[in-house]
């Protein structure tokens, strides 16, 4: 299998590096412009959009952003520490979480290879699969909540 | 048994021992009433129905319909005998027959003006021998028929065999009126033996015979001998006719039939069986075969005379001649061109001869050349054809062929150029002609007319619509747009295929000289274009200086248009730049004839497909950061994309559509593993936000409003959408992506059933089917 938008290699690498890495990181809260956020970020290799959502890795933990189209404000922002996710983490989801629930049990995502369904590739350590894709719905609000996990 | 024949010796003892078993007489001859209307009954061939074509055997004996000696009293044998040495004498060594019987006779000769040198046509009538005239021995009896011979010995050759039999056989052997000539297989070979060795002192280090006794074998033989262009004395019997001798010279490979030379004719009418089945005849019975193998070296025998005392050789067969088109002759089939040559005979072998086939254009500038055709024949490729078709603006082109060698380089000189005609018409591909549009002789400025399509059928199932503007069936002669007249500017005739087309060839002209009609480049425009990515655009510029767009439209000028994409949609447009005054039909261009090249796509348009605007997908900006765009194609996806609606209806925000949406559906993983699901799920939505979703073929137009688009399954994994746009092509938006018309090979999609539908390392090798939908247009910013 294959997915276009990340190259893994590199980022295993990276990631690995600058988990062990103490430089500091600029704090960003509820409030402030995502556009300023992006900008931080856009240039690191983790560094993934999707549906309003930003996704990224840096010293150690994992970021998640959500910003509604044509607002410049971060309206939720969430960090995790940056994990290797097993099949046993993934097992864990469940239909209905929200995706800050979902990144903070089986990490960032690495991209996304459907076309019509909303879905992201997550990457599974333990797995001769390699990479697990959750699926999504969006809700009222239009966020997305997880539909299912496919192994 | 089959043997080579010679006598032990070369001394004056002519009684040798004869083979004993085919003790046949050979008589059949025209004085016999049932050979008389068996003759009658029999058409000859001539030189174009030979088969064996290689060598002079097949020109010599279809040819020889005059020269030879009369069968009378059972002589077939020393007819017989006369062809066969006359053939040898003409084709490899003039002393086989004395000087004093070469016939004098005149034969048709075709003249190479380039080397002023005539030579023998492939129709000349072969030289033979000379031979007493028919009254002369008609009703004579056999002992006056003897006398003849014996006091004509000197003039005519027959005539010189029969009085050397008589010295060979003695004249008892001529006693018996029931068959007084008739000869064995055995007397053949021996007196055929008498008259070389001993009457004219070959060796057998110069000529062998050849023979085959064995009627089991005598078949394969003669057909061997026949194939490698060497003719054999062939007996062969009827059971009512009884035993003839034959010359068999050609053979149907095909049929398995042999054809031969009878020696029948009349000289009164001029027919004579030069080349019939040997079935034909009813002689089915073969007996023996005799034949000739001339071991010395080929020399030169000026035997053909022509009407104006030049002389030739029979290896000036070799020499190209007679350039035919056999094959049809359509602008859509490749030609084969024939022509007559004997360049494989044995004559010229160590020279290894070959031809330079050469096509010129109407001035004798050369098309081009393919200069190593080991054939008689050529048949061209479709480039080249084109290049032909299109290499001037002259209806005539020519065919040259030369003969030629890498070891004998004085051939140049000698070839066949013949002119033809480039043909009008098409035999396969669907065409248009002028006069069946169904066109009224006018000029429409009408607005039904300018905005409707009307339904054309070009035949063999290609189906198209034109609508046009100030262009009409003029005459009864062209399609003629006229821009130039008072209140109108423009003129055009829009054509949209069912079928895309790869190539048009089109019939092109002026009305008339453009000082009259004008509009050349200075005061206006005129195009073929074609319509890609939402425009017009130009395809072949008819005013410019290298279209040279003729001004006599009886030229029947064609034009080959090639479209490097299959194209649905093309126009004939012309304009002028400014406002005309004038009070009539000015600016006129005909359209005559016009070929098709379909394509393999058939998905015909409605109308109402969307233009490929990609830009207006990738490149729109949603929100306006310090330095950051973020894109409306993040929002949105292939569903989307498929219905046109950049902002979700279910939602009305920006964002991507999900089947089922509109009954506040979510997605499951069953509706991905299950198409019906998935399809139940867009019938709802189709039905709750009024975008349509009907099932239709592929080769059906849409219904008024709406336009197709093609769903596709990853089983288990995910849906995707085509959609066609207007221009023909189909175009996609993978998940949050750049819209693109390219599939996943990086092919323009023509055709989402066909295509490579991998994207993002999914392949949507499921096809649901085409549907046609009415597009939401739900746009951003609108």
């Amino acid at each position: 299998m294959e997915f276009k938008k990340k190259n893994i290699l590199p980022f295993v690498i990276f990631a690995t590096v600058i988990s062990g890495c103490a430089a500091p990181m600029r704090s960003f809260s509820v409030g402030d412009k995502i556009d300023k956020f992006v900008g931080e970020y856009i240039s690191n290799e983790t560094f993934y959009q999707y549906m309003g959502y930003s996704f990224v890795t840096i010293t150690g933990q994992n970021i998640v952003v959500f910003s509604e189209v044509d607002s410049n404000e971060i309206q939720e922002i969430e960090k995790f520490e940056y994990t290797k996710p097993s099949t046993m983490d993934f097992e864990r989801i469940e239909s209905g979480m929200t995706v800050f629930e979902a990144v903070s049990l089986v990490g960032i995502p690495y991209g996304s290879q459907t076309s019509g369904a909303f879905s992201l590739m997550f990457k599974c350590f333990d797995s001769n699969q390699d990479y697990v894709t959750i699926y999504f719905n969006n809700d009222s609000d239009l966020h997305l909540v997880v539909a299912f996990v496919s192994f | 048994m089959c043997l080579s024949f010679s006598p032990s010796t070369n001394g004056v003892d002519n009684r040798i021992d004869l083979p004993k078993n085919s003790e046949t007489i050979s008589h059949a001859g025209l004085h016999d009433g049932n050979v008389s209307s068996l003759f009658n009954s029999l058409s000859s061939g001539t030189v174009n129905d030979v088969l064996i074509d290689d060598y002079y055997e097949g020109v010599y004996f279809s040819n020889l319909t005059s020269n030879f000696g009369n069968n009378r009293y059972g002589s077939c044998s020393y007819v017989a005998m006369g062809m066969l040495l006359s053939f040898y004498d003409s084709y490899w060594n003039d002393l086989i027959i004395p000087e004093a019987y070469d016939n004098v006779g005149v034969s048709t000769f075709v003249t190479n003006t380039v080397s002023n040198f005539a030579f023998p046509s492939f129709y000349a009538e072969s030289p033979g021998v000379a031979f007493e005239p028919e009254p002369s021995v008609e009703g004579l009896s056999m002992n006056e028929y003897l006398s003849y011979s014996a006091s004509h010995s000197g003039e005519y050759f027959q005539c010189k065999l029969i009085s050397l039999s008589q010295s060979y056989f003695g004249s008892a052997r001529f006693e018996s009126e029931e068959s007084p000539f008739g000869m064995t297989f055995s007397e053949i070979v021996a007196f055929m033996s008498y008259y070389l060795y001993n009457y004219l002192d070959f060796t057998t280090s110069q000529i062998v015979i050849n023979s085959c006794n064995s009627s089991a074998q005598a078949r394969a033989y003669t057909v061997n001998k026949i194939l490698h262009g060497t003719p054999v004395i062939l007996r062969a019997s009827s059971p009512t006719l009884g035993s003839h001798a034959f010359i068999a010279y050609d053979y149907d490979v095909l049929s398995d039939e042999i054809y031969v030379h009878t020696g029948w004719k009349d000289d009164a009418s001029g027919k004579c069986l030069s080349h019939v089945s040997l079935s034909s005849t009813g002689f089915t019975t073969i007996g023996d075969a005799i034949s000739l193998n001339l071991l010395m070296e080929a020399s030169h025998s000026w035997n053909y005379v022509s009407a104006s005392g030049d002389t030739g050789c029979a290896c000036n067969f070799i020499f190209p001649q007679e350039i035919e088109l056999v094959s049809g002759d359509y602008r859509d089939m490749t030609p084969r061109f024939d022509w007559k040559s004997l360049f494989k005979e044995k004559w010229f072998s160590s020279y290894n001869p070959y031809f330079k086939v050469s096509f010129l254009n109407s001035s004798s500038a050369q098309v081009f050349q393919d200069n190593a055709v080991v054939s008689k024949s050529y048949t061209l490729n479709i480039e080249q054809w084109d290049q032909i078709l299109y290499s001037d603006h002259s209806r005539s082109y020519y065919t040259c062929v030369e003969l030629s060698s890498d070891v004998y380089p004085y051939w140049d000189e000698y070839y066949a150029k013949e002119p033809f005609t480039k043909p009008l018409e098409y035999e396969a591909l669907p065409v248009m002609k002028p006069e069946n549009y169904g066109f009224t002789d006018a000029y429409p400025v009408d607005n039904d007319t300018k905005n409707n399509f009307t339904h054309h059928n070009a035949g063999g199932g290609f189906i198209f619509e034109t609508r046009r503007f100030k262009t009409g069936y003029i005459h009864d002669e062209y399609i003629v747009m006229s821009p130039k007249r008072s209140g109108v500017t423009e003129a055009y005739i829009e054509y949209r295929f069912n079928t895309a087309v790869t190539r048009i060839d089109v019939e092109l002209a002026h009305w008339r000289e453009t000082s009259f009609e004008l509009l050349t480049s200075d005061t206006g425009e005129a195009a073929v274009q074609y319509y890609w990515e939402n425009r017009w655009v130009d395809k072949l510029d008819l005013l410019s200086i290298e279209t040279a767009m003729t001004t006599n439209r009886n030229d029947h000028v064609f034009y080959k248009i090639i479209f490097e994409t299959p194209i649905y949609r093309i126009r004939f447009h012309a304009n002028t730049f400014s406002a005309n005054t004038n009070n009539s039909n000015r600016g006129r261009i005909c359209i005559g004839d016009m070929a098709f090249y379909p394509s393999e796509y058939s998905l015909p348009l409605s109308g109402y497909e969307l233009n490929y605007e990609p830009n207006i997908w990738n490149s729109t900006v949603v929100g306006q950061f310090l330095w950051i765009d973020e894109y409306l194609k993040s929002y949105t996806n292939c569903y989307s994309y498929a219905v046109n609606a950049q902002i979700n209806p279910n939602t009305n925000s920006l964002y991507a559509m999900q089947p089922g949406q509109s009954i506040s559906h979510s997605l499951t993983q069953d509706d991905l593993n299950n198409p019906n699901s998935l399809l139940s799920l867009i019938e709802s939505d189709a039905e709750n936000l009024g975008f349509g979703f009907y099932s239709i073929s592929k080769y059906t137009v849409c219904p008024v409003g709406t336009y197709k688009v093609a769903l596709v399954f990853d089983p288990g994994t995910d849906y995707h959408w085509y959609r066609q746009n207007s221009d023909g092509t189909w175009s996609h938006k993978p998940g949050p992506e750049n819209v693109t018309k390219y599939d996943g090979a990086g092919h323009i999609i023509m055709d989402p059933e066909t295509c490579d539908r991998t994207s993002n390392g999914l392949n949507y090798s499921l096809f649901l089917g085409y549907y046609a939908i009415m597009p939401l247009n739900t746009q951003y910013g609108v």
